[in-house]
């Protein structure tokens, strides 16, 4: 419910002044209510678990990394340099038609995985969008002890474009995380020439955060059986006692995990890679060159064409 | 011929400062041996098997391969000693560590410095001997229990060891997952591996096991075949494990020798 009145609070200060107060109302609270309905968590998994099942079980998952790589960093770059709230959302509109087209994602899955980042984007947009200060906005200005609470034109604008870039940006990132499993996005790095050490590294965090978090998952459960977070001081207290215990577990983990590594000769180098790879199919490499040419013209226009 | 491993006088702890968890433990395997090694919680099963290994600093003793003292503290042979000795943890997550099933079972014929073609050799011997090759691309965490056990012996397996040490392999195991952990142990006994394996099944002990160790409080209480070691449940301070239910059949029947298992408790009663 607090992201649902987040998100129609943000949609409601963007639109004032644009539109008629009862539509905009009904519109921002309908539509906070729908995001909320498709972000709620269902079921017991956890959002990294989510990320993962979906990479493994996307159609692009065999897709060589460098071409989808190559998209989604253009997708991204195109975000972060739009001019215009058209080409932002058409950015944005774009990764969501590749992630839930070819990429095989849910809108379900993806409005889930959305939530947590778009949390964090609606506060910032409702921070961007209203002022405090001792002057009335031109949009909507509320008295409030010591001046106004303000929306301007400006801001509104600004709020949203930093949203829908962020919100474009997020998404062209999912569109690599959620068609691109783990192992194959460490290979492709590897072959990029990062350090060896920094992406065994990088596969052995992996690997330990999911070890971490069954462990969390499992005393937070033994703990919700026995009204560990009934109210609020039994709730700090067991959260208290749950990372305390994480820490000493995850200590004990991290000691038996190395011995099992030197029972099988480990010399302090890990070689983690798998082993075969598809190569670029004609229909992929069409598709991501036609992808690649529709984010380049689309800057273009918006550079060239004064878009709004 | 000398035993294919062999550990004598073997003390070993944790810490230095503490008294060691293992005191004086001496016992040796020959190639295809299957040895059983019982004992309450506690006893210093896990222990002994880390030592075993050069896993654990010792206190005292030495660790015999093929007839041949290993020096703990040379690197070389210690990795010869890991290379033909595998050992399966009893928990499997804290042996998978790879991002994938496939990699998880290339990672110790890679670190072996094997060619790239022998190590995937290797690693697919190992997974489809553990029937994992469906499982090739998944992650560990995506695993049930039973799979995420199988993957751990593979990881072990494609080293081709010669002796493997497993520390309670069917804990936490369905009846399914344990008849497949049966077949896979009689597949390396048929490829001439010798396995010592902690458990605290004695029904699993009488049917599969050539010989049996029993570990009270740190020390070696008993070592001999199943018959002598069940012949003593009770005499043996500390002992809190029932006795067979075919061995107790057998025993009431008189039948001799007893029988091994309960197929063969049924063809020999009627």
């Amino acid at each position: 419910m607090v992201r649902a009145g987040l998100a129609a609070a943000v949609l409601f200060l963007l639109g004032t002044g644009r539109l008629p107060p009862l539509p905009l109302a009904l519109g921002s609270l309908g539509a906070g209510l729908a995001l909320a309905w498709g972000s709620r968590r269902g079921g017991h998994a956890h959002a990294l678990e989510l990320v993962e099942r979906t990479a493994r079980s996307s159609p692009l998952s065999e897709m060589p990394v460098g071409a989808k790589g190559l998209v989604c960093l253009a997708g991204l770059a195109c975000c972060a340099a739009s001019p215009s709230l058209l080409l932002a959302l058409l950015l944005w509109g774009t990764a969501c038609l590749a992630l839930l087209g070819p990429g095989g994602v849910s809108v379900r899955r993806y409005l889930r995985l959305m939530a947590l980042p778009g949390t964090f984007l609606l506060l910032g947009a409702l921070a961007l969008v209203a002022d405090l200060g001792p002057r009335p906005g031109d949009v909507l200005a509320l008295p409030i002890p010591g001046g106004f609470l303000s929306v301007t034109r400006h801001s509104q604008r600004q709020a949203a474009l930093v949203t829908l870039r962020a919100l474009g940006g997020m998404s062209w990132m999912y569109a690599l995380a959620l068609t691109t499993p783990m192992p194959r996005l460490l290979e492709a790095l590897k072959h990029l020439g990062l350090p060896r050490t920094l992406v065994e590294l990088m596969a052995l965090t992996y690997r330990y955060l999911f070890l971490l978090w069954e462990l969390l998952e499992t005393m937070s459960q033994a703990a919700r059986c026995r009204l560990g977070w009934r109210g609020l001081s039994a709730g700090v207290r067991t959260s208290e006692a749950v990372a305390s215990v994480l820490l000493g577990r995850s200590l004990g983990q991290a000691r038996r995990s190395l011995a099992a590594m030197e029972a099988r000769c480990w010399r302090g180098e890990l070689s983690l890679e798998v082993f075969e790879g598809k190569p670029l199919t004609k229909p992929q490499a069409l598709g991501a060159g036609l992808l690649l040419a529709l984010l380049l013209g689309l800057e273009l226009l918006a550079w060239r064409g004064g878009w709004p | 011929m000398a035993p294919i491993l062999e550990v004598k006088h073997l003390s070993a702890g944790y810490a230095p400062e503490e008294p060691p968890v293992l005191r004086e433990v001496s016992l040796s395997l020959e190639p295809g041996e299957r040895v059983a090694l019982l004992g309450p919680n506690g006893a210093g099963k896990s222990t002994l098997l880390l030592a075993c290994v050069g896993l654990l600093p010792l206190s005292g003793g030495e660790v015999w391969l093929e007839g041949r003292r290993v020096d703990l503290k040379k690197r070389r042979e210690l990795d010869r000693l890991r290379q033909d000795v595998g050992l399966v943890f009893q928990n499997p997550d804290d042996q998978l560590i790879a991002p994938t099933v496939e990699g998880e079972a290339a990672f110790g014929p890679r670190n072996l410095g094997l060619p790239p073609e022998e190590v995937k050799a290797r690693a697919d011997r190992a997974l489809a001997s553990c029937g994992l090759e469906g499982c090739r691309r998944r992650s560990p965490h995506q695993l049930s229990g039973g799979e995420k056990k199988r993957a751990a012996l593979a990881g072990v397996l494609a080293m081709e060891p010669r002796v493997l040490l497993m520390d309670e392999p069917a804990a936490g195991l369905d009846p399914e997952g344990q008849g497949r952990l049966e077949e896979a142990l009689d597949r390396l006994r048929q490829e001439g591996i010798a396995v010592l394996l902690s458990t605290h099944d004695v029904d699993f002990v009488w049917r599969w096991a050539d010989r049996a160790a029993v570990l009270l409080e740190g020390r070696l209480a008993a070592l001999d075949v199943p018959e002598k070691i069940f012949a003593q449940s009770g005499a043996l301070p500390g002992w809190n494990f029932p006795t067979p239910m075919v061995y107790w059949i057998g025993k009431k029947l008189g039948l001799s020798p007893l029988p091994r298992s309960r197929e063969e408790l049924e063809r020999r009663w009627k």
